[in-house]
């Protein structure tokens, strides 16, 4: 209709947009019920299109790239889908959604300045206008108004009634998700809170006014609506459900169900503040299938997710406190809404941005919303240093700098990074990355093969490893863990563990990884029951921390207990056997056992026994994980087991799958809100960012909302779009100008720290400190060495084990925090300095030696130095022989001249020849001292080096731990240095520069 | 590991935001007296913030009388009614196995398996009737390790944190040090206040050094001061940026104490438990918790103000009789009195305010698991103090006969941090802002109990 006819006409969809609801304001207002609300809404309609009018003649004037970049300065105000799950491109955000019923058939809202006007047939006023009436007779619902009454009031928070050691022997679920449980809870035998006969003497009533003692306090005030709702519903009979909705059911709590929550529209939908301590209430709409729409705000539960910005009170009115962007959450039912609260830290854009990629685009048009310059590109060596250290944990070589630098290829990052993409380093980084998300703990896998010494952590790091290299998609790679089972399909227990022995005999890790899938995640000892691995489960590939809906329900999402406990049922067939394979193969393990004379022996001995006959070449039984499948006879009597998927309303019948986990994996590929795809996105985002879009990384819930939600769904729907292309979404980050801006702010995103607007400064992660260290300080040769051969790089470190020939790792890892890979958290890193990183880098005797051994690149220039020190000395030996000869030579003569003189009796002449032989003689002598001298001299004086050798020395050490060039005022510095302390000063300066903030912090 | 959670318990620290807006944080003053009017039972005792506490606390010789603290971790959760607040004549459920013995001071009993500990009681006070809510492990320990109930807003800072701050120390000893790690974390006070974890535990008589402490590689004092000399020169890169950076600032702090730290031959001596004597180091065993506490003594004589200590294993939620009887409790008796004691002989007990407790008790009533367990209980825990102003030998506050609640007055972790704070010359109403100018109370629902100072 309309909205199709301003399509057509008004090309960009904020102008229709704007129009639109100026159109739906004026009809509105032709009804002409003249009350005092309408003047607000005429008054706002005018001002509306007074905003319009100035913003259509500066689109026209202002020099913009897209027309959603300035939308943001147009209005305080936005409306968009109510769903938060939803994803809402961002050039919507004014706009009145699709989803929002406006036309004539639903005529249930209409549009005000800020808040939606319901229409008053359809919908409830909130329950403390209905309820301030003092003789009113209306009943309220138990789990409309009741309950969520009591967690407004604070009653099942968890330190009062919502814990399980609840106050008083009052145990209320928290925050109110068990209504049935609560229900009883009130209604208890022994100690009931309700009294149906005499309602005012309801514990229930008495406590919260403090007419009997209440450690809680004061809650309500008998003059208020809150006293009268709870006494309606008592003398309403204090109903769990309404009697009409029971379907007549005689016994209504076997057939209790809550009300399904349609949906919860909160408005505003959006805040953007332009001035401090502004106040905006919210205010939110229940939706329920009966088709009633309530306003519920006095029942809602308020959040701020950082009150450093916004504050919000249990009336849900929001108090802007400082500048930065935040969430308000509103909790009712199961609804969980966020509203984004946006202070702009300052009126400045950066008119001549330009964003080359759509990363860029969606995070610029956050920062447009927030007054925020972005800070400029990073220089070529930042960048290098920077996409080295992120993208393959490997600080560049001093030869990769200068050759970049040297480059004048305009596209030279984008090819730097297509060609990154490309090394080892790029592989063994994402696998580690992948091991930490996975949980590769060789302390949880002591049981998972015959042989116990790191084989397991090996072999899941070399099955990952070789995915990556290949680049499979990353829901391929996913699947291969999910659906892991031990055994090839229809391989017999007996091949299953001859194939393994063979591996082993043949010492074969990459025959190994060929194997189709990853059965160790399954094989672990913190994941025994189906409970654990739920929970390792999301951890992993989810992003979410189920746990909390183990014991109640999730009170930052929608998760209930009843979802986790519905949805750890896919895990309940899936079973690890240690010592031998899964049902109906015990003959076979035994058989086995037998041929190596272990037959009968206990577990304990085979144990011990196994490692060493697989080493001698014997076929032994291997651990196995298998899945257990439905039972026939359950099958016959079409028996069900009932699995639900998280988020899912429908159950699904594992009895139907041979493997529950098949369902799992379609799911994990198809889900509405790609959580798989999503969670891999946002950790990879968080690598390079060092913070996630929502953070923490591994805590996607409702009310943590993404700081960018466009910029989230744009590379969730991408990468998918991709077919999971883990390369692409490394490259589709990496060539964005946000990756590449420099960490030098300016005053206007000095604080921002969530909006990618500068670089973060990160911590190198333990492994690449670790590797970094090492590279920057070996000898040239060993760099050459280490870029091939990468089997002693902490990256490549495959489990938790830091094994013997790398033993001095494991200290550094402890100290720099590297993945403890033990706690379903990805918090199980830590980069974070510390007093005894700093002790470490100054003086740790590991560190110390890698400085000066033989193998390091000072050892090396030593020596060569040495080298050149010998043959000047050698020259100058030479050059004294060739004197000393010539002055033998030169005595010869004389002395022959003289003895000829003497004869011929020329006495005065022989006097000269004597004094003069004398004199050679004595300079002979002179001569042959100082030769002695030299050759007798074993260490080298400390030494004057001519200064272009010491520049360049100096250059490379920079280039080798900074990658840069040192400035001209670095270079006197060391200059300086250096000629005070000789070429030994060298140790110094390359202590000094790995001790620089700037070496380990990745800028 | 310090702003995230991993496990059930971990999110609901954001209840507690609610709880902070909603709950016993917002009762009004005239709400309170109507409650204690109706109250049937004793009231819960309140004792409201007194203005003029900062004059008082000047006038005081209380106030800052120890110049050094002893932070000991009970991790787990030890159960009360079995150690420190036993009731021999509460039902066999209740009681347990334990029977009390008398200890060198008249009236006062403990359980009979902290005969060492029984021997010095006129050392140390013992705080009964603690009691707070937060029943999760994570939760009461960020409680009891900062005097605050945790919010998802704000991390407070740990004890050792708040007495770097306040106190500094030597330059060239860490302003603080965990043996081996701490639950303790600096919260908004920024990463320059952490503890230096020790990562490691002294062995019996071994030399010991904190891992790169020694000058080895024919380093020498002056080489290390002219190295870093160099290194400031050239360490300018992000000079621009450092009021907005906490990582550069926490770097550059590092920095400097490892510097002094590293040229110091004192800081070397001090780690070096094997320079103490033997007779001395005989009393505090071979555990790795006696010789952390043999540590712990030795740092505080060389000047190191602040020191945590751990002993974990306390959640006993089964098995809980022996693995007290034959693990924790003669572990915890062996140690604790050699730290007193030890203290004591040196001269440091006056000096050096020690603090032990768990995140909370276990309850009263002896649950069915194998070997019998009790499980999470913060209603009535227990707490020791000792050292500084505090008055040893006493008994402050009670719990009822089960041991289930607090008897006549009760005391929270809030109330016990202040009385820390107090005995260390801080002031707990002690006003902190956060980077962006918000303003925090150091403790701001605790109050110092003074008895315990006698």
């Amino acid at each position: 209709m309309l909205r199709e006819i301003l399509e057509k006409r008004y090309p960009f969809a904020m102008l229709r947009d704007l129009l639109l609801q100026a159109f739906i304001r004026q009809s509105s207002f032709q009804a002409f019920r003249f009350r005092f609300t309408d003047i607000f809404q005429w008054a706002g309609s005018a001002i509306f299109m007074i905003v319009a009018i100035t913003l259509i003649s500066l689109a026209y004037n202002r020099t913009v790239k897209n027309q959603e970049s300035w939308i943001p300065n147009l209005a305080s105000v936005s409306f968009d889908s109510g769903d938060a799950r939803q994803f809402v491109p961002f050039e919507r955000s004014l706009v009145v959604s699709d989803s929002y019923p406006i036309d004539d058939s639903s005529p249930l809202l209409s549009l005000s300045e800020n808040y939606p006007r319901l229409d008053e047939k359809k919908s409830l006023p909130p329950v403390d206008q209905r309820f301030s009436d003092p003789n009113t007779t209306e009943v309220p619902d138990f789990q409309r108004h009741v309950v969520p009454l009591f967690t407004n009031l604070g009653c099942n928070g968890r330190a009062c009634h919502g814990s399980f050691q609840g106050q008083g022997g009052l145990q209320l679920s928290l925050f109110g998700y068990d209504f049935q449980h609560d229900h009883d809870m009130l209604f208890d035998e022994e100690s009931p809170r309700v009294d149906l006969e005499d309602p005012e003497s309801s514990l229930m009533l008495d406590k919260p006014t403090l007419f009997v003692a209440h450690g809680g306090g004061k809650r309500i005030d008998e003059k208020e609506w809150e006293y009268r709702l709870l006494y309606n519903w008592i003398e309403g009979g204090g109903k769990l459900q309404k009697a009409n909705s029971i379907n007549g059911d005689k016994n209504p709590k076997a057939t209790y169900r809550p009300q399904p929550l349609q949906r919860l529209e909160v408005y505003p939908k959006e805040i953007i503040a332009k001035e401090s301590q502004q106040q905006i209430n919210l205010k939110a709409y229940a939706h329920w299938p009966d088709g009633t729409v309530e306003e519920v705000t006095p029942l809602c539960r308020f959040q701020t997710n950082d009150d450093q910005i916004a504050t919000i009170t249990k009336e849900g009115e929001v108090t802007l406190q400082g500048k930065g962007d935040t969430h308000v959450v509103v909790f009712y039912d199961q609804a969980v809404v966020p509203v984004e609260v946006i202070v702009p830290y300052t009126d400045q854009t950066d008119l001549t941005y330009s964003a080359p990629t759509t990363i860029d685009r969606l995070v610029a048009q956050k920062w447009e919303k927030l007054g925020i310059v972005p800070s400029p590109l990073s220089d070529d060596a930042t960048f290098l240093r920077r996409v080295r250290l992120d993208m393959t944990g490997t600080l560049p070589t001093s030869q990769e700098v200068k050759n970049f630098l040297k480059n004048t290829d305009p596209d030279k990052r984008a090819r730097k990074i297509d060609e990154l993409l490309a090394t080892p380093e790029y592989v063994a980084w994402s696998t580690t990355q992948l091991c930490n998300i996975t949980g590769n703990n060789d302390t949880q896998l002591v049981n998972a093969s015959v042989i116990r010494n790191r084989a397991p952590s090996r072999e899941w790091y070399h099955w990952i490893y070789q995915r990556v290299e290949e680049n499979l998609p990353y829901d391929d790679l996913v699947a291969g863990i999910v659906l892991a089972q031990s055994r090839r399909p229809g391989q017999t227990y007996t091949e299953y563990s001859k194939e393994m022995s063979e591996y082993y005999h043949e010492n074969d890790t990459d025959g190994l990884a060929e194997r189709p899938s990853l059965s160790h995640y399954w094989a672990r000892r913190n994941v025994r029951t189906s409970e654990e691995k739920a929970i390792s489960f999301a951890h992993s590939f989810l992003g979410v921390r189920i746990q909390c809906a183990q014991c109640h329900k999730h009170p930052f999402d929608r998760w209930s207990k009843d979802d986790f406990s519905e949805f750890q049922k896919f895990f309940e067939p899936v079973a690890f056997n240690a010592r031998g394979g899964g049902p109906g193969t015990r003959a076979e393990a035994n058989r086995l056992l037998a041929d190596l004379g272990l037959e009968g022996k206990r577990g304990n001995e085979v144990r011990r026994a196994l490692p060493d006959l697989l080493r001698e070449g014997e076929v032994v039984p291997f651990p196995e994980v298998f899945v257990r499948t439905p039972r026939p006879r359950d099958i016959r009597l079409g028996k069900t087991n009932k699995a639900r998927l998280l988020g899912e309303s429908e159950p699904i019948d594992l009895n139907t799958f041979s493997d529950p986990r098949e369902p799992l994996m379609d799911w994990l590929r198809n889900d509405e809100e790609h959580l798989l795809a999503k969670a891999y996105v946002n950790r990879v985002w968080a690598n390079y960012f060092g913070i996630g879009i929502i953070d923490a990384p591994d805590d996607i819930n409702q009310a943590n909302p993404p700081s960018n939600r466009p910029l989230l769904d744009y590379l969730t729907t991408e990468f998918i779009r991709q077919n999971y292309d883990m390369k692409w979404l490394h490259r589709e980050i990496a060539n964005s100008r946000t990756y590449q801006l420099s960490w030098e702010t300016n005053e206007t995103n000095r604080l921002d720290n969530r909006n990618f607007s500068h670089a973060r400064l990160k911590r190198m992660p333990a492994e690449v400190a670790y590797d970094a260290v090492y590279q920057a300080t070996a000898s040239s040769e060993e760099v050459l060495h280490l870029q091939h051969d990468l089997s002693n790089r902490a990256i490549m470190i495959p489990g938790t084990q830091v094994p013997r020939q790398q033993r001095q790792a494991a200290y550094q890892f402890s100290v720099f925090g590297r993945s403890t890979r033990s706690n379903n958290c990805d918090c199980d890193r830590s980069d974070n300095p510390n007093l005894l990183q700093t002790i470490y880098l100054q003086n740790d005797p590991d560190f110390l030696r890698l400085l000066t051994d033989r193998r390091s690149w000072l050892g090396q220039l030593q020596k060569e130095i040495q080298a050149e020190d010998v043959t000047a000395r050698q020259k100058e030996l030479a050059t004294l022989d060739e004197k000393i000869k010539s002055l033998k030579q030169q005595m010869e003569r004389q002395r022959k001249r003289l003895a000829t003189l003497r004869n011929e009796k020329k006495q005065r002449q022989a006097q000269k020849v004597q004094k003069n032989l004398t004199q050679t003689t004595k300079e002979l002598q002179r001569q042959q001292q100082s030769r002695k001298k030299i050759a007798r001299q074993k260490q080298p004086l400390p030494m004057t080096i001519d200064l272009a050798l010491v520049d360049d020395i100096l250059i490379e050490a920079y280039l080798r731990t900074l990658s840069r060039y040192p400035t001209s005022e670095e270079l006197a510095i060391n200059r300086e240095h250096l000629k005070e302390a000789g070429i030994q000063g060298m140790q110094d300066i390359l202590w000094a520069l790995l001790n620089t903030k700037e070496f380990i912090v990745n800028h | 590991m310090d702003h995230l959670t991993n496990n059930c318990e971990g999110p609901t620290r954001r209840d507690c935001l609610r709880i902070g807006a909603l709950g016993f944080g917002t009762l009004a003053l005239a709400d309170l007296l109507r409650i204690t009017s109706y109250a049937q039972g004793a009231p819960r005792k309140r004792t409201l913030p007194d203005p003029s506490l900062e004059k008082k606390n000047a006038n005081d010789a209380n106030f800052g009388k120890a110049k050094s603290a002893i932070f000991i971790d009970l991790n787990g959760g030890p159960s009360h009614i079995d150690t420190f607040d036993l009731k021999p004549e509460a039902k066999a459920e209740y009681r347990g196995e334990f029977r009390p013995i008398p200890t060198n001071v008249g009236g006062i009993e403990i359980c009979e398996h902290l005969p060492k500990l029984a021997a010095c009681a006129d050392k140390f006070t013992i705080i009964r009737g603690v009691s707070h809510t937060l029943a999760a492990h994570r939760l009461g320990s960020q409680y009891v390790n900062t005097g605050n109930k945790p919010t998802a807003a704000l991390q407070y800072p740990g004890y050792s944190s708040v007495f770097a701050k306040e106190k500094g120390g030597a330059p060239d000893l860490p302003h603080s040090v965990a043996i081996p790690q701490s639950n303790q974390s600096p919260g908004f006070l920024g990463i320059r206040y952490a503890p230096m974890n020790t990562n490691s535990v002294p062995q019996a008589g071994r030399p010991y050094q904190v891992r790169g402490l020694a000058l080895t590689q024919g380093l020498t004092v002056e080489k290390v001061n002219d190295r870093n000399a160099l290194l400031q020169r050239l360490d300018t890169t992000f000079d621009s940026l450092k009021e907005d950076q906490q990582l550069l600032d926490g770097l550059d702090e590092f920095q400097q104490k490892s510097l002094k730290i590293l040229t110091s031959a004192k800081a070397r001596r001090a780690f070096d438990v094997s320079r103490e004597t033997a007779a001395f180091a005989k009393g505090f065993g071979t555990t790795p918790f006696g010789q952390s506490c043999l540590l712990a003594t030795r740092l505080v004589e060389s000047g190191v103000p602040f020191i945590s200590l751990s002993l974990g294993g306390w959640d006993t939620h089964q098995n809980n009789f022996t693995t007290l009887k034959n693990r924790l409790l003669p572990t915890l008796d062996e140690g604790l009195s050699a730290l007193f004691t030890g203290l004591h002989e040196k001269g440091l007990l006056e000096t050096t305010a020690v603090y032990v407790t768990g995140e909370f008790g276990r309850t009263p009533k002896v649950n069915n698991r194998a070997g019998g367990g009790r499980d999470h209980y913060p209603r009535a825990m227990c707490m020791l103090m000792g050292g500084g102003a505090v008055s040893g030998g006493q008994v402050i506050g009670a719990s009822d006969e089960t041991a289930s609640n607090p008897l006549e007055r009760s005391f929270s972790p809030d109330d016990l941090a202040a009385t820390f704070y107090y005995n260390l010359g801080i002031d707990p109403k002690l006003e902190y802002q956060t980077s962006s100018g918000r303003p925090i109370t150091l403790v701001r629902d605790g109050n110092p109990v003074h008895d315990i100072f006698g």
